[in-house]
């Protein structure tokens, strides 16, 4: 029985992602960032993660497995109070840790390279965390403060009342819309991430951390505000035209990231 | 405690499956989108990314995502094609060759230019997945009426579990290649000659049709009623992956085909 459990789990974890959205989209975010990075910043970001920049993607949590970092169990969440400011109670928020993450890179002399190094990987994971709307908690919505079951239908085909279906909203956004591509490299998202949003990438870049965490909090919001007006329900069109603000985080996630990087990373 | 037990095992299995479900639908369409685009003249190219903002591949199987919304109640059909009574060729007035016939009249000649964008942008994605589909050998629908003889197959098993015509067909592309993703597919399958690829682009969609009956008629030849997937021969598996390529091969270059001739302001023939 024990070993059919841990076989369970580690298919679990082999199968889904340990990061923000699926693998492919954790290691696109990093892919659109490193495109968008100076040439010193990329050759300084290599010289501390080594050639393959997506290895950081989901990093934490890598750790995590292997009994290390166990602190960061609660970094990837967001808390945001009801003006949608930060509003950390404790460590376990992605804006905390990004904070104190920069500080050691941008005085990367006073560290050790190993110290730098990880630094670096905790603000390439936790700036892609925060912008999963899955992990964002607003005062507001104590709903979103775990996850929880939401409904949805096909509505009413031809007469009748479709059958309604529960769904995760973590699941939601983190695996439902990069698994809608099977098959796609990192690579391949990458290059539709910068074909629908790279002329949006200075308005998305715009604006301090704290800015982008307001930012969050806003298109989080009006989610939140449409699954409560419709009663916990989203039709199945509903859950599709989201894909493209899914997109759209994951898009602000890239630009913001190598923003970050080019500003303290020197 | 056994309860528990079973509804974790349940729920790792439905995110296991989500997770890797590789089908003509999903992994199978993106293949084809992919290889497509390979094939696209600059122009069509630039044209596309215009319309599209998207790679092909990223709308492969849109049509499917949104298939269940009544939104789109009406291209429901556009997944499938009629094969005629006499078997050599396909009803031009159903399904998808009836969208791909009313979507060259409607954009070639350089008529998209004289459409909005949205408009262009959504006969282009459905377009990418419907050329795709067509090909698919499970998608030729045969009337048990003049063939009686596709009626009533057996199934085919992995395992204990059945594995339907539709579904067997679907999954082809992706099956017996663990670990393949869409760019290890068109590196390894895109072998196809220049002589071939002018083959299957030219003629009419008349001519397309024939050859998409004749797959769909090989698709049931080839079918392993009664056996165990996992347990075919060499020859067999080799005589199902064959189809299943040629099959996406045709409509990623006939899809390649369709977008070149419209941005070059062409037209292709019914008949």
């Amino acid at each position: 029985m024990k070993k059919i459990v841990l076989l369970c789990a580690a298919l679990l974890v082999g199968t889904l992602s340990a990061g923000a959205w699926t693998r492919v989209v954790d290691k696109a975010v990093l892919v659109v960032a490193y495109k968008n990075l100076n040439p010193q910043t990329q050759r300084i970001l290599k010289s501390y993660i080594g050639e393959d920049i997506t290895k950081p993607a989901g990093h934490l949590a890598w750790h995590r497995k292997n009994g290390r970092m166990l602190e960061s169990e609660g970094w990837h969440r967001l808390h945001l109070d009801s003006k949608l400011q930060p509003a950390a109670k404790d460590e376990n928020d992605a804006f905390v840790q990004i904070e104190k993450a920069l500080e050691i890179v941008r005085n990367s002399k006073q560290y050790k390279r190993e110290e730098v190094a990880l630094a670096i990987q905790i603000v390439m994971n936790l700036v892609t965390d925060m912008h999963n709307i899955a992990n964002v908690t607003l005062e507001s919505y104590p709903m979103s403060a775990a996850d929880f079951q939401f409904y949805t239908s096909k509505g009413t085909a031809g007469g009748r009342k479709a059958k309604t279906i529960q769904y995760s909203w973590r699941n939601q956004w983190t695996f439902r819309y990069g698994g809608f591509h099977s098959g796609y490299t990192h690579d391949m998202y990458a290059e539709d991430i910068d074909l629908m949003f790279g002329d949006k990438k200075a308005e998305f870049s715009k604006g301090s951390l704290r800015d982008w965490a307001h930012d969050i909090g806003t298109y989080t919001t009006a989610v939140y505000e449409l699954l409560q007006k419709n009663d916990n329900h989203f039709l199945h069109a509903t859950v599709q035209a989201h894909e493209p603000l899914h997109m759209s985080c994951v898009a602000r996630a890239a630009y913001r990231l190598a923003v970050l990087l080019n500003e303290n990373l020197k | 405690m056994k309860t528990k037990f079973l509804a974790f095992i349940a729920v790792l299995v439905a995110l296991c499956s989500v997770q890797g479900a590789k089908a003509w639908s999903g992994f199978g369409h993106g293949c084809i989108a992919y290889v497509a685009e390979q094939h696209l003249t600059p122009e069509a190219k630039e044209k596309c990314r215009y319309y599209l903002r998207h790679t092909l591949p990223y709308y492969a199987s849109w049509m499917d995502y949104w298939r269940g919304s009544q939104h789109f109640k009406k291209v429901n059909s556009g997944h499938t094609v009629s094969v005629l009574s006499s078997g050599d060729g396909l009803n031009m007035k159903y399904g998808a060759m009836k969208h791909l016939v009313n979507a060259m009249n409607e954009l070639g000649d350089g008529k998209y230019k004289n459409l909005p964008d949205s408009v262009v942008r959504q006969r282009l994605i459905n377009m990418i997945h419907y050329v795709g589909d067509m090909h698919c050998p499970c998608h030729s629908k045969f009337s048990k009426k003049y063939f009686p003889q596709y009626k009533g197959k057996k199934t085919a098993y992995r395992g204990k579990k059945e594995v339907a015509y539709h579904g067997f067909w679907d999954g082809s592309p992706g099956r017996w290649r663990k670990g393949w993703e869409i760019e290890d597919y068109a590196k390894n399958v895109d072998k196809v000659s220049k002589k071939q690829a002018t083959a299957w682009q030219s003629g009419t969609f008349t001519d397309w049709g024939r050859d998409i009956a004749k797959g769909g008629h090989r698709g049931f030849a080839l079918y392993p009623e009664g056996k165990d997937i996992d347990n075919l021969s060499s020859k067999e598996r080799k005589a199902i992956l064959a189809l299943a390529d040629e099959m996406a091969m045709q409509g990623a270059y006939r899809l390649a085909h369709v977008l070149n001739t419209i941005f070059a302001d062409k037209s292709i023939e019914t008949r």
